[in-house]
């Protein structure tokens, strides 16, 4: 930014800073300590998204050099502190009914479940008459300005992915201060609930429960009208073959399939989604996978100013290096294995009582190998997990491309190879690094 | 922020006893006092009061109230605002949670804000990965308790002051009306517990290489 053109106003005072201050001009202005005034400009910036340095501060204002060098990082710590309230007392003020029955062009009919990343209603379109999902994000737009743009952007990137295996977002919008979108009713379960489902004594899912699987449906709630031309048993595969059972291999590596394909899709697109686990995976009673929430609810991780918290759900799954800093295509790939692990192992790879602990588990160490939780689990199948979970992105699938393969080749009982180096080939990188050490110093 | 001309023209129809005037103006600052409420509400409360609760009720205050405040404009309308939600988030405390203590101005302040059920997130990493070079991405974590810890750690002025600043969001020139000192004390005071936070920052691990 250009020193002489300061983006700053100093509210009551009408004062702009120029540079920096000149005596005398003002009474307020003589007022206020200088190191104040330059606090409040980076202040603003930070507010503003731009990401100033203090260094650059420090830099452009010398006589203020050690000071600004030895508080102004500080003044960015309370931000950020700040914002985390924020988020925090959004999340909280999600009102328990929301005092109006219509959103958009829908009628909202009955609240099919919330999260920390918003409600979904079952809605009927009024025009249309069909019905649709609608999703409410729990902050109000005024409050939030900055994730507002977020959303929309996002909304408008989601609303153009058409994928068999992708719920479709119809619209989206705001009003009564609240962003939500209209998407396709998909009457299945997620893979969270055939997870809990599994690990109960029985250990298996009929096709049939999982239209029923919504017991004690909500007040309101109505029933799609089921497609008879799809709903042909023999139509799809093996999961809707009937069941899934704990060691049903081929039905779990064929919803890896289509989520996989999902994935690919979208990241053709250029479209991350940032929150791949098993609530967000759906299948319904044909066998069909549907992934939803599609980038949505989150703003681009890469901004500084105004990511919202993540919740519980979402914290478990992601990868390691969306704490550091940069993430790509890999790190979806690896919420999606992790997913994997937990579908054919029904033990989530991390557990930890706080997020703080459940991050170091993340960070520190790897999930106990699947094997071991569950034996008779095709050795691999374990290999493609492991090699979706690595925690160094360098050695997973770099592509979902190449998890697909991976998935297909096992399907058709072709082996699969580790994409993780060996103890031969970590030996001879270690060697082969240090050899270049060598060389470059000599 | 700042006195818009849309402002002034509000305030000088509620001089005459407009009150869609009062109500538009009220508006105009609910998403800041919205931020303040929500900030300083004691978590008891959650689930049982929200934001928009103690803002509907002191908007009924601020009817009741507005001759105070054309009687001695010395403070700006959302100062102003401010204080009588103040006075409601108080009343309301008292009458939820009983407590009779001598000065329930001091009583609800900063605590609650800091010590928040702490579910610090995936966010906290961002910004704090800007200032420090850990290299441990871990400890940027619980850099935000530990911010909540040092903070809690001062006196009330100074956490107070960095709370209507940064929690608040507001300028110096608020905060000095709040407070209800010169803009210079306000300035300073500022500064000064941004020094003291830095200090009990310096002795705690994580910050040492900030």
């Amino acid at each position: 930014m250009n020193p002489s053109q300061p983006q700053s106003e100093f509210g009551d005072t009408g004062f702009q800073l120029q540079g920096l201050p000149k005596t005398g001009d003002d009474a307020n202005l003589r007022a206020r300590t200088p190191l104040e005034i330059l606090a409040s400009q980076f202040v603003e910036e930070l507010r503003r998204g731009e990401q100033p340095s203090a260094k650059t501060y420090a830099r452009r204002y010398p006589i203020h050099t050690d000071a600004i060098r030895e508080w102004f990082p500080v003044l960015a710590t309370l931000e950020q502190a700040r914002l985390q309230s924020e988020a925090q007392a959004i999340r909280r003020t999600m009102p328990r009914r929301f005092p109006f029955v219509r959103l958009g062009r829908t009628e909202l009919l009955c609240e099919l479940g919330r999260g920390g990343m918003g409600i979904v209603f079952q809605a009927r379109e009024l025009d249309s008459g069909h019905i649709v999902a609608v999703k409410v994000l729990p902050w109000r737009v005024s409050m939030v300005p900055e994730w507002q743009r977020h959303f929309q952007q996002e909304a408008r990137t989601a609303a153009d992915l058409r994928h068999r295996n992708i719920v479709p977002v119809y619209r989206f919008g705001q009003e009564h201060g609240y962003c939500f979108y209209s998407m396709q009713f998909v009457d299945g379960v997620g893979l969270d609930q055939i997870i809990d489902r599994l690990g109960r004594i029985e250990g298996v899912v009929y096709r049939e429960e999982i239209t029923r699987y919504h017991t004690g449906r909500p007040e309101g709630f109505v029933s799609p009208t089921v497609d008879a031309a799809n709903d042909n048993p023999e139509h799809d595969s093996d999961i809707g073959r009937r069941r899934l059972t704990r060691t049903s291999w081929r039905g779990f590596t064929q919803i890896a399939v289509q989520a996989c394909e999902a994935l690919r899709h979208a990241h053709q697109q250029g479209m991350l989604h940032n929150d791949v686990k098993p609530g967000n995976i759906l299948l319904d009673s044909r066998g069909h996978v549907w992934i939803t929430d599609f980038g949505l609810s989150r703003p681009a991780e890469a901004s500084a100013a105004g990511t919202p918290v993540h919740p519980n759900g979402t914290l478990r799954y992601m990868a390691p290096e969306r704490f550091v800093g940069p993430h790509d295509v890999r790190s979806d790939l690896y919420s999606l294995g992790l997913t994997l692990y937990e579908l054919v192992t029904l033990t989530p790879a991390f557990e930890a009582p706080t997020e703080q602990s459940m991050v170091h588990g993340i960070l520190g160490r790897s999930p106990i190998a699947p094997s071991a939780l569950q034996p008779e689990l095709p050795r691999d199948l374990e290999t493609i997990i492991l090699n979706c979970i690595a925690a160094d992105p360098g050695h997973r699938y770099q592509t979902a491309d190449a998890l697909l393969e991976n998935l297909l080749r096992f399907g058709r009982g072709q082996r699969v190879h580790s994409t993780r180096p060996g103890i031969l080939r970590r030996f001879w990188t270690k060697l082969a690094s240090r050899k270049m050490d060598n060389d470059s110093s000599s | 922020m700042g006195s818009s001309s849309r402002e002034e023209e509000l305030i000088s129809q509620i001089a005459d006893q407009n009150q869609d005037a009062l109500a538009e103006l009220f508006s105009l600052h609910h998403d800041r006092l919205w931020r303040m409420v929500s900030f300083r509400l004691d978590p008891r409360l959650y689930g049982r009061i929200d934001a928009d609760d103690i803002l509907q009720e002191s908007w009924l205050a601020a009817v009741q109230r507005i001759d105070h405040f054309l009687a001695d404009a010395s403070r700006s309308i959302f100062v102003w605002f401010r204080l009588i939600t103040c006075q409601t988030l108080i009343d309301v405390h008292r009458r939820h949670l009983g407590t009779q203590k001598r000065n329930a101005a001091l009583e609800f302040s900063m605590h609650r804000g800091w010590s928040s059920e702490s579910t610090s997130s995936a966010l906290s990493f961002h910004l704090l990965g800007q200032l420090t070079s850990p290299s441990q991405a871990a400890l940027k974590h619980e850099l935000s308790d530990q911010l909540r810890n040092a903070l809690s750690s001062m006196n009330e002025i100074d956490r107070e002051v960095l709370a209507l600043r940064h929690f608040e969001q507001l300028n110096n020139r608020e905060t000095a009306q709040i407070l209800e000192i010169s803009d210079q004390a306000a300035s300073d005071r500022y500064m000064r517990a941004l020094v003291r936070l830095k200090n009990v920052l310096r002795i705690m691990p994580e910050f040492r290489d900030s």
